[in-house]
């Protein structure tokens, strides 16, 4: 028994080279078709391909056999040559293989590490594979264990814990800041990209009324009915203001659209209620000592620019505990599979040499001429009693060794050295 | 000296570190066995306490020792009960040490140290139980104060340190505390005015000296915080400074106030 992984992801190929090797969800189900039929020797296989990566999970009996089949799979269904396959691809092969998919389904060998969405697509693969009867045992457990492993690292680490893009950011902070975002104001002045995603981010997080206020009213009413608000004039801003707990500005004007004063006067009219401005605006729209305000924090783009840092820092170390994990988690499938192999193991071996005890047995009793029923018995109790001797310490030994960590290459080594895999 | 109490002791310390390791490498195992730690030890301690009072027949404030024993009890007792409410997880770092310590200093102590003598009078007891209560939700607001000031420093300054992952919203820690004050200063002001009114039955007048003159130096500061808060909307980092500035002093008055009965 032998488990592999063929496949290409963004740390390996191209675009170019990924679109090529991509599998649509919709002919999941087709490709594991095929793979039955033009590669017979993976027992078992999970087809995963998402934009970064196209993977295949096979149980194979045979390592190099297994490959050039899925790799001769691959280049007949995606019509490339092999030498372009050979350059993208890798395999891996048993603990590497496991490690590998412990270490795709929690996230950690993503473009972005810790998002969220791979372990979905990993499930979707599985469930796929499933329905279509390619997986068995083997890669039963080893799926399922591997959604653990990213439950285990989620919740055990901060892998996913903070935003690693501008937007999430702004988001994040206003939580540092706030607590629960619910029943809170936003208020958002001029118009662009980022100033509407942040206000979804800020939506889906409960803030629950929307102003917004532009130059053109007309401008402004348009967006307000986009997130349901409520459009105000630019012109009576500073009356608005005191009821904003949260403030986006990102208008093309030349001067400051929220001076220092103003904030103060603001701040203790809202008897000190905490305001968060976040001015995306270049040139700024806030004037930046509005931060020295008690209650007032005020953050420009570069500011949020060294929050994702930070949490791409903190997200790095929580990888390297993450990693930990899934090591541990590697030793624990092994040891199941150890147990899964060895009753088979045990019963293959003192079959391979009753089989030779007969044989010898038939043989040498012909040589022997006519012995006694009495004596027959004897000679096949003797040579009964001398193969379960010479087992009894291999068989002892290997059960021994099955519990800890070379478990599995002891097993390795006993079918290899008495033949039993063939 | 009595077991449990030592018991006691010792498993406030490995929950004191528990908690601080917690902090520092944010493992949810160190978390729980932090707070079982510091549950059990609260336990530990009440059985000591308990026992202590059988042998003494009066409540634990007729020393120093029993007096350390009695802040420290109120302290983990509220932490208990704010860690349960608000799910604080860094609370406990910056709270346990001051239980701990005032263990620690107790069991330095000796317990046969000759004390004041012991008043049975109803609103003399009333005054200590409490002062004990109030001391313990001043130390909450203490704990959060540090904790406000460090967050809202790492949110000003733009430092994203480690301190920045690890400590909770701004607005919890405020309503720490706001519910702080709004618990604790009527128990404060009640204690204090049992004093006055136990020391005119008894005397027929307030006796002041140095700890008595802290303790309303501490209570003033509590009801300034108290009034600013509620009438200016005194929050935030004026708040949280005013809180540690209350503790200092609070405690200081606290642990000099023993024997100073006529």
């Amino acid at each position: 028994m032998n488990l592999i992984v063929l496949g290409v992801n963004h740390k390996t190929a191209p675009v170019e080279v990924r679109e090529k090797l991509a599998i649509a969800e919709k002919s999941l189900g087709e490709s594991l078709r095929l793979l039955d039929e033009r590669a017979p020797g993976l027992s078992e296989k999970v087809v995963l391909s998402t934009c970064n990566r196209t993977e295949i999970y096979a149980r194979v009996a045979d390592v190099s056999g297994g490959v050039d089949e899925l790799k001769r799979f691959l280049c007949g269904y995606h019509e490339i040559d092999r030498s372009t396959l050979d350059k993208a691809t890798y395999v891996l092969t048993l603990e590497d293989a496991v490690e590998h998919l412990f270490r795709v389904a929690s996230s950690l060998d993503s473009m972005i590490v810790g998002e969220p969405q791979i372990l979905g697509q990993v499930k979707g693969a599985y469930q796929a594979a499933r329905e279509f009867s390619a997986t068995g045992t083997i890669l039963n457990r080893l799926f399922e264990q591997s959604f653990n492993v990213a439950k285990r690292i989620r919740t055990e680490t901060a892998i996913a814990e903070n935003a690693v893009s501008v937007s999430y950011a702004a988001v994040e902070l206003a939580r540092k800041i706030f607590g629960d975002l619910a029943g809170k104001t936003a208020l958002l002045i001029g118009a662009g990209e980022m100033i509407e995603l942040a206000v979804k981010h800020l939506m889906g997080q409960g803030v629950e009324t929307v102003l917004v206020a532009n130059r053109t009213f007309e401008r402004a009413k348009e967006l307000a009915t986009r997130f349901n608000g409520e459009a105000v004039n630019f012109d009576h801003l500073h009356e608005e203001l005191k009821r904003c707990d949260i403030v986006i500005s990102s208008t093309g004007a030349p001067h400051f659209v929220v001076r220092r004063d103003l904030a103060e006067k603001v701040i203790s009219q809202r008897k000190n209620r905490p305001m968060f401005f976040i001015d995306i605006a270049v040139p700024r729209d806030i004037e930046p000592s509005v931060n020295e305000i008690d209650n007032c924090y005020l953050y420009n783009i570069d500011d949020l620019h060294s929050v994702v840092q930070a949490n791409m820092a903190e997200r790095a170390k929580e990888a390297a505990r993450a990693e930990e994990i899934v090591k541990t988690e590697v030793i624990q499938f092994f040891t199941w599979l150890d147990h899964l192999e060895m009753a088979p193991t045990i019963i293959a071996l003192r079959k391979s040499m009753d089989e030779i005890r007969k044989k010898e047995l038939e043989r040498g009793m012909s040589r022997l001429g006519a012995l006694s029923a009495q004596d027959k018995e004897a000679v096949e109790r003797m040579t009964e009693s001398m193969v379960n001797k010479i087992l009894h310490s291999p068989i002892a030994n290997l059960k021994r060794k099955a519990e800890t960590e070379e478990g599995h290459a002891y097993l390795k080594a006993v079918r290899y050295l008495f033949g039993l895999d063939h | 000296m009595n077991m449990p109490l030592i018991i006691a002791t010792f498993l406030f310390f490995l929950g004191m570190l528990k908690y601080l390791l917690y902090l520092a490498l944010r493992r949810p195992v160190l978390f729980t066995m932090a707070t079982v730690m510091i549950a059990l030890g609260f336990a530990l301690q009440t059985i000591g306490l308990g026992l202590r009072s059988m042998e003494t027949g009066h409540g634990p404030y007729g020393n120093l020792f029993e007096y350390c024993l009695f802040m420290a009890w109120v302290v983990f007792g509220i932490f208990l009960v704010a860690e349960g409410y608000y799910r604080i997880k860094p609370l406990g770092a910056f709270m346990t040490p001051v239980g701990f310590l005032l263990s620690l200093i107790a069991l330095m102590l000796s317990p046969e140290a000759a004390g004041e003598t012991v008043v049975k009078a109803y609103w003399f007891t009333l005054h200590r139980t409490t002062s004990f209560l109030a001391f313990g939700a001043i130390t909450l607001i203490f704990a959060a104060g540090v904790m406000y000031l460090i967050q809202e420093r790492q949110l000003k300054t733009k430092r994203f340190g480690a301190w920045y992952h690890r400590l909770p919203p701004l607005d919890i820690l405020d309503d720490v505390n706001r519910k702080g004050l709004i618990v604790g200063f009527p128990i404060f002001t009640l204690s204090f005015m049992a004093a006055v009114v136990w020391s005119f039955q008894k005397y027929g007048d307030v006796h002041l000296n140095g700890s008595v003159a802290l303790m309303i130096i501490g209570w003033v500061l509590y009801a300034v915080a108290s009034a600013g808060r509620a009438l200016f909307g005194w929050r935030g980092r004026r708040a949280a400074t005013m809180g540690i500035v209350t503790f200092a002093i609070v405690a200081a008055a606290m642990l000099t106030h023993i024997g100073h009965v006529r």
